[in-house]
């Protein structure tokens, strides 16, 4: 690995200096904010990982070793944050905004103006994948991070492995379960539809 | 081929994540499997749709605010080199502040020690030892020519002492009214001796003096058989003597150091004669009051003997078996603190009539000038981190295979992380 201006920005960040961590931060905001939403689906609480996790990286730099990239290490804080997230919510359910109400009888939604967002990028998102995204908040928590860090985000194998701190045949045989998984949870019907095309962005690799 | 495996190759197929040989493989399968068709078929789908999910929006304000969050820290840092940010120490930075503080710790330790043993004792750290309760009264002083303290004038200066406030104390406060009008104080018991004077009124003083003389090269020998003589004139006896050569800067010396006890009344004349044996160097009069202790521990004597007749008078009143060993058992335990009280008293009796004398006979340049406190202190230090250095040479084979199991056991942990 040879000596980048990442290294140089890590170097002056862990020494306090401010302005170099902003030039990270600008970095990777952008990819750490989607990993995490995609992770848990709330556009508030991604924020709030998002924050947390360049925090908890600003305090932890100092004892950063540069044993991995700093975009790699981000990330793994990035995923335990919002593994931590999960966690807790788990075990302490709030209601979602987004969720339909349900009461004895039928069901209402919540009238509740979403303010983070785009909306038209929502109403995308629901057209296109929302059934097979819908789906992989059933999967174990495992398989759905490396479907999300894979498939979704498209970190290559030896990323995700060094994110997850697991051996990259882990990250393969997980990958493929999961993929599995989802395709068992998905109704028959859903296959009938023809095939999506695929965004441009997949046909590099 | 299992199930699973084939599903998992389908997805590898999928991905093109197989050897050309397994690709093959799966490829001729799929020609004859209609099921593993459809899973491809349907695997290939969930990916392509999960691919083509749209990227996620990044809300416009996600820079400040992170920035906004971290702003709180960021301004802390920037002080962290004035302010003492304990926990983001290292062992790296504890190292040098933990060695200074052991240094200064060392310093002050023992340049306390010589303070206070230069103030307070006569020699050094011996003086911490448990003393009975004493009016010491103690002159250090490096004498330059012949000695001619007026040791009288010392001995007038003691000062009685207060009584002693143990729970003794009512008995020695007793007696010595007994000691002013004999025969008309009776103690709780009868005391078996009658009306006699119990308590000597004389103060129980013990002296003892340690004197350093320093003669002519070659004169050691003949000094020594002089300073024998007038222990001997005076009516004393030499405990222990011993003549030593020592090896001092490359230079032989010869030196005499004698332990001797002469009767209390003689003691001023032996220190006499013998500081006028050569060039005295050293002259430690040392005068403790025991009469406190000593009355006290007559007291609690008597009451104690008293006890003990008590006690007999008891068991031979005693009817039943039981009494007579319970009593017994209180007997024997009051025998053994009037043995061991005797004792004691025998101890003071002997110290105070034979008044200790220690002298050193050495040959000029042999004595060391008294040292001023810090250099001392420097000494101890010096000496104190030559011991360290000895130790660390001592451990540090130990220390060697300690860490390399150290290094081993950190390379296992990190591997393990990796």
């Amino acid at each position: 690995m040879s000596i980048t201006d990442e290294h140089v920005l890590v170097d002056r960040a862990s020494r306090g200096d401010g302005d170099a961590f902003e030039v990270l931060v600008s970095r990777y905001e952008k990819n750490v904010y989607s990993l995490a939403y995609r992770l848990v689906s709330d556009r508030e609480d991604a924020m709030d990982i998002v924050q947390d996790v360049f925090l908890k990286a600003y305090q932890a730099l100092p004892r950063f070793r540069g044993e991995s990239r700093f975009s790699t290490w981000i990330h793994r804080v990035c995923v335990n944050a919002s593994l931590d997230y999960l966690r807790k919510k788990q075990k302490f359910p709030a209601y979602s905004l987004d969720e339909p109400l349900s009461l004895r009888e039928s069901s209402v939604t919540r009238d509740v103006e979403d303010e983070s967002g785009d909306v038209e990028a929502e109403v995308e998102t629901r057209d296109l994948g929302e059934t097979v995204y819908s789906v992989l908040k059933d999967l174990e928590t495992d398989h759905r991070v490396v479907i999300t860090l894979c498939d979704i985000q498209g970190y290559s194998y030896q990323e995700i492995s060094d994110m997850l701190g697991l051996a990259t045949g882990t990250v393969k045989s997980r990958l493929h379960r999961a993929r599995n998984a989802v395709r068992k949870l998905l109704p028959k019907e859903h296959f009938s539809a023809s095939p999506v095309k695929v965004d441009e962005r997949w046909e590099r690799r | 081929m299992s199930r699973l495996n084939m599903q998992e190759r389908l997805s590898a197929y999928l991905d093109g994540d197989l050897s050309p040989g397994e690709m093959k493989e799966v490829a001729e399968h799929l020609r004859g499997c209609e099921s593993c068709q459809t899973v491809l078929l349907e695997l290939r789908q969930v990916r392509d749709e999960l691919r083509s999910l749209p990227e996620v929006q990044v809300p416009a304000d996600l820079h400040s605010s992170i920035m906004e969050h971290l702003r709180p820290q960021m301004k802390r840092k920037k002080w962290a080199f004035l302010r003492f940010d304990l926990k983001s120490w290292g062992y790296r930075q504890w190292i040098p502040v933990t060695a200074a503080m052991m240094v200064l710790v060392m310093f002050l330790s023992v340049g306390g020690v010589m303070w206070y043993s230069n103030r307070f004792g006569g020699s050094g750290f011996d003086s911490w030892g448990a003393k009975p309760r004493e009016t010491a009264y103690s002159s250090d002083r490096a004498v330059g020519g012949v000695g001619s303290v007026s040791k009288s004038e010392e001995m007038a200066a003691v000062s009685p002492s207060a009584p002693p406030v143990d729970p003794d104390a009512s008995f020695s406060i007793q007696a010595e009214a007994k000691d002013s009008a004999p025969g008309t104080v009776s103690l709780m018991m009868a005391p078996a001796g009658g009306s006699e004077p119990v308590v000597d009124t004389s103060r129980k003083i013990i002296r003892r003096a340690q004197l350093a003389v320093e003669v002519t090269r070659g004169e050691v020998k003949p000094a020594s058989v002089q300073a024998v003589n007038a222990i001997q004139s005076n009516f004393g006896y030499v405990e222990t003597s011993s003549t030593s050569q020592t090896d001092n800067d490359r230079k032989e010396i010869t030196s005499f150091f004698m332990v001797a006890r002469v009767p209390a009344e003689n003691f001023d004349k032996a220190v006499q004669d013998l500081t006028a044996l050569g060039r005295t160097t050293r002259e430690d009069i040392t005068a403790q009051d025991i009469t406190d202790t000593y009355v006290d521990l007559d007291a609690r004597l008597r009451n104690k003997e008293n006890q003990e007749s008590r006690l007999l008078q008891i068991m031979g009143e005693a009817k039943t078996v039981g009494e007579i060993l319970q009593v017994e058992g209180e007997l024997s335990r009051v025998r053994g603190d009037i043995e061991s009280m005797r004792a004691q008293k025998m101890n003071y009796d002997k110290s105070v009539a034979m008044s200790t004398v220690t002298l050193t006979i050495a040959e000029e340049g042999a004595t060391r000038p008294i040292p001023s406190p810090w250099s001392e202190v420097w000494r101890v230090f010096v000496e104190s981190w030559r011991r360290l250095a000895v130790f660390a040479a001592n451990v540090a084979p130990g220390l060697i295979v300690l860490a390399v199991l150290a290094a081993g056991g950190l390379w296992a942990v990190r591997r393990r992380r990796a």
